[in-house]
C-alpha cells in the first residue's frame, strides 16, 4: 500500500469517527430547550384553569343535580319518538360526538355536533355562538323539531312523571301548572344538564404526557414524524394563533375558509348567531338566568357588528381531535390529512351578493406545506387523543 | 408636564420647519431645472456671468437645504422624545395613585410565555378579492432566544422597525396625553389571552389637568389582519377625575394589536367640543 492511500485510508477514518461522535451528540442533545418546554405546557391540560364559577346557574356545581344531568341526558323519553336523548348524537364512546357529518335527530339538522369535552370552558355554545351557556343551549336542541322534537310542556310533564322527587328535592317543589312554572321545569332541566357536563373529565392525552415526560428531564416518547408536526403547528402551520391554550381554542369565531356546506341557502355563522344571542329568551341576562348585574360580560361587551363575522365559525377544540371527525361545521372535511390539506392551500369563501349581506372576509393563509409536513401535523394532530376513562361515572349512563 | 408639553409645541415647530425646508429645497432644485434649460435655449455663448452666479446660488441652496432637513427632523424626533418624557414624569407624579404599571401592556407573565415575538399568523390583508395569487406567502415565523422552536410570527412583514409600545401617549391633535394599563385582578397584571379584562385610562390635558367627562370609543385590531377584537369594550365610569375604566377587553390571539380610543371631549364651559385620538401599540 502507498504511504499515500494509507494516509488517505487514516484521514477517512478519522473523519468517520467524527462524525460518529458528531451524531452521538446530537442524539444526546434534548429536543427541547427549557424555555420550549415551558411555552408548550401552556397548551396541556396541566395549565387548564378551574372552571370559572357559573353566576347564570346556581346549580352549576350541585353534584346531586349533576346526576340528574346525567339520566336526563340518557333519556330518550325526552323527544317525540321516544329515540332521541342528548346522548343520541353526544355518544360517550365516540368522545361525545358522533361520526357523522350531519347531527341527525328526528331529521338532519345543518351543522355537525361538537364535542362537550371542553365545552364548559368557553363562553359561547354551538358553532355560531348563539347561546352563552350549557343550560340555555341544551334547551334547544330539545325543542329543535329536526332534533328531539320536543315541547316544554312535555318536559315538565315528564319531570313530574319519572324525577319528581330528585327534582323537588333540589329545586323545590312543582307550583301549579302556569306556563310560567312549566319553563321553570324546562330551564332547570337545562341547569341540570349544564352540571352534568361541568363534571365530565378531559382525558390525559399522549401529547400532555409527553410534554410532563420533557419537564421532568426524559426524552419521551414522541416520534419524529410527531415532533416534526408539533414545530409546525406552533412555527409555520400557525394553527397555536387560534388553537391555543390547553384546550387548544381561543373560543372565538373565524373564516377560514371552509367549503359552502348549501351554496343555496348559506350560513353566515357568526353573522346570525349574534341576533340569535341578543333577542334569546334563556340568554345570562334573561329573567330564567342567576346572574346579577354585574356579570354577563360577555354580553354586555358583545360585539355586534363587523365584516369578520360573515360564514365565521367558533375556533373547535382539538382535543380528541382524531377520533371525532368528520370536522368543520358542517362535516365538510372526513380526515385530518383534508383538514391540513384545506389549510395548505385554501380556496376563498363561496360568495352570492343575494344571501351574503358583503363579502366574507377571510382569516388564514396559505401554508404550502409538502407531503411530509402534511403528515407529520396529523401524525402530531393524532397524540391530542386521551384514553376514553371507561369506568367514569360520568362517561357511562345510568343504569335501568 | 408644562415642560414637556412645552417641549411638544417645539418638536411640533421643528417637524414643521423640517418640512418647509424640504419644501424649499424642492423649489430650489426646480428652478436650477428651469435656469438650465433657459440657458440651453438661450445657447452657450450668450450666457453671462450673473445668469450662471443665480444657477450656481440656487444650486448650493438646494444642496445645503438638502442636508439640513434630516438634522432638522432628527433634532425634532429627540425633542418630541424628551417632550413624552417631561410628560409621562409629569403625569407619573401628578396620579401617582392611579398609576401602577408604567411598562408597555403585555401578556401575562404567568400565563403562556408567548410574549417574545409571538405573533399572529397574519398580518397581511387577506379578503377574498384580490385573489389567492395575492397571497402565496406562507405565514413568517420568528425565533426566540433559548427556544428552538419556531414560532409563528408577523414580525418579519409588515410591522415597524421600531414599534413604540409606550402606555403613555400624546393624542394625535397634541391635546391630551393619556395612560392606559390593565385593572389588575389578583396576581394578573398582564393580559390572559381569551379572558375579558378591565383597562384604566389616565386622560389629562398637556398641562396635566385630568379631562373630565370624555366621551371615549374603543377600538382595536390586528394591523393588515382580517379582525379586530372580539368584544366590543366600553367606558363604564369615570373612577376618579381623569381617570377612567373601560371594561370588557379581550384578546383571543397574540400578535400586533393597534388600540385606537377616539375621544370626543366637552370644554369646561360645555361650549366647544373636541375630537381626537390616541393610539396604542402592544405586542402581545
Amino acid at each position: 500500500m502507498s504511504v499515500i492511500l494509507k494516509q488517505q485510508l487514516l484521514l477517512v477514518s478519522v473523519v468517520l469517527s467524527l462524525v460518529s461522535t458528531l451524531i452521538a451528540a446530537e442524539n444526546e442533545k434534548p429536543e427541547f430547550t427549557a424555555r420550549d418546554v415551558q411555552y408548550l405546557k401552556g397548551f396541556t391540560l396541566a395549565t387548564l384553569p378551574r372552571l370559572r364559577v357559573a353566576n347564570d346557574n346556581q346549580y352549576a356545581d350541585n353534584i346531586e343535580v349533576a346526576e340528574f344531568g346525567r339520566q336526563l341526558f340518557f333519556d330518550t323519553r325526552l323527544s317525540a319518538n321516544k329515540k332521541v336523548a342528548c346522548s343520541s348524537c353526544h355518544q360517550p364512546d365516540k368522545y361525545f360526538t358522533d361520526n357523522l357529518k350531519l347531527a341527525v335527530g328526528q331529521g338532519e339538522t345543518r351543522r355537525n355536533t361538537p364535542t362537550l369535552l371542553g365545552a364548559a370552558y368557553g363562553p359561547w355554545k354551538y358553532w355560531d355562538g348563539r347561546k352563552d351557556s350549557l343550560w340555555s343551549q341544551a334547551l334547544a336542541p330539545l325543542e329543535a323539531p329536526l332534533e328531539h322534537n320536543f315541547q316544554r310542556e312535555q318536559v315538565f310533564e315528564l319531570v313530574q312523571q319519572h324525577y319528581a322527587d330528585t327534582y323537588q328535592k333540589n329545586f323545590g317543589l312543582f307550583s301549579s301548572s302556569t306556563e310560567d312554572s312549566r319553563t321553570r321545569v324546562f330551564v332547570n332541566v337545562g341547569k341540570a344538564l349544564m352540571a352534568y357536563q361541568r363534571q365530565l373529565p378531559l382525558p390525559i392525552s399522549r401529547f400532555d404526557q409527553y410534554i410532563y415526560a420533557l419537564e421532568n428531564g426524559e426524552k419521551g416518547d414522541f416520534t419524529a414524524s410527531e415532533i416534526a408536526g408539533l414545530r409546525l403547528f406552533m412555527g409555520k402551520g400557525a394553527c397555536m394563533s387560534c388553537h391555543n391554550g390547553p384546550l387548544l381554542t381561543n373560543f372565538e369565531f373565524h373564516n377560514v375558509g371552509v367549503p359552502e356546506a348549501d351554496q343555496s341557502n348559506v350560513d353566515l355563522g357568526r353573522y346570525t348567531g349574534i341576533e340569535q344571542l341578543r333577542t334569546d329568551e334563556f340568554n345570562c341576562q334573561s329573567v330564567w338566568s342567576d346572574a346579577g348585574e354585574e356579570d354577563c360580560e360577555e354580553l354586555r361587551y358583545l360585539k355586534k357588528s363587523g365584516p369578520e363575522l360573515v360564514g365565521a365559525f367558533k375556533t373547535p377544540t382539538l382535543r380528541n381531535i382524531a377520533d371525532t371527525a368528520p370536522y368543520m361545521h358542517a362535516g365538510q372535511f372526513l380526515t385530518l390529512e383534508q383538514v391540513v390539506a384545506h389549510y395548505s392551500q385554501p380556496s376563498p369563501p363561496f360568495y352570492d351578493r343575494e344571501q351574503h349581506p358583503f363579502r366574507p372576509h377571510f382569516d388564514v393563509m396559505p401554508l404550502s406545506l409538502n407531503e411530509q409536513e402534511i403528515v407529520d401535523l396529523v401524525a402530531f394532530l393524532k397524540t391530542l387523543s386521551g384514553e376514553i376513562p371507561a369506568n367514569d361515572l360520568w362517561w357511562s349512563a345510568p343504569e335501568e | 408636564m408644562h415642560v414637556g408639553s412645552q417641549l411638544s409645541l417645539i418638536a411640533d415647530r421643528l417637524e414643521q420647519s423640517a418640512k418647509d425646508t424640504i419644501k424649499q429645497a424642492n423649489l430650489d432644485r426646480k428652478s436650477v431645472i428651469e435656469l438650465r434649460q433657459q440657458l440651453k435655449e438661450q445657447g452657450e455663448g450668450d450666457v453671462d456671468s450673473k445668469q450662471s452666479l443665480a444657477l450656481n446660488n440656487k444650486l448650493e441652496s438646494a444642496k445645503s437645504l438638502q442636508q439640513a432637513a434630516p438634522l432638522i427632523r432628527a433634532q425634532a424626533k429627540q425633542v418630541r422624545r424628551q417632550a413624552l418624557e417631561y410628560l409621562t414624569a409629569g403625569m407619573q407624579y401628578r396620579y401617582s395613585e392611579w398609576i401602577n404599571n408604567i411598562g408597555p401592556i403585555s401578556i401575562s407573565a404567568s400565563g403562556k410565555k408567548s410574549h417574545d415575538g409571538t405573533m399572529a399568523h397574519n398580518t397581511r390583508i387577506v379578503s377574498t378579492k384580490p385573489a389567492l395569487q395575492e397571497m402565496r406567502e406562507a405565514p413568517a415565523i420568528s425565533r426566540n432566544e433559548n427556544m428552538s422552536l419556531e414560532l409563528s410570527s408577523a414580525m418579519s412583514q409588515d410591522l415597524p422597525e421600531e414599534i413604540d409600545t409606550s402606555s403613555f401617549v400624546l393624542s394625535r391633535e397634541r391635546q391630551f396625553f393619556a395612560h392606559v394599563e390593565l385593572e389588575s385582578s389578583g396576581n394578573e397584571t398582564g393580559v390572559v389571552l381569551n379572558q375579558i379584562q378591565s383597562w384604566r385610562l389616565v386622560l389629562t390635558e398637556t398641562n396635566g389637568d385630568p379631562v373630565r367627562n370624555a366621551v371615549v370609543n374603543f377600538n382595536g385590531h390586528m394591523p393588515g389582519h382580517v379582525h379586530g377584537l372580539p368584544t366590543q369594550p366600553l367606558l363604564t365610569e369615570e373612577i376618579a377625575p381623569g381617570i377612567y375604566r373601560i371594561s370588557g377587553v379581550k384578546f383571543q390571539m397574540a400578535g400586533w394589536w393597534v388600540i385606537e380610543l377616539e375621544l370626543n371631549i366637552t370644554s369646561i364651559n360645555g361650549s366647544e367640543k373636541v375630537a381626537d385620538n390616541l393610539r396604542f401599540n402592544l405586542a402581545l
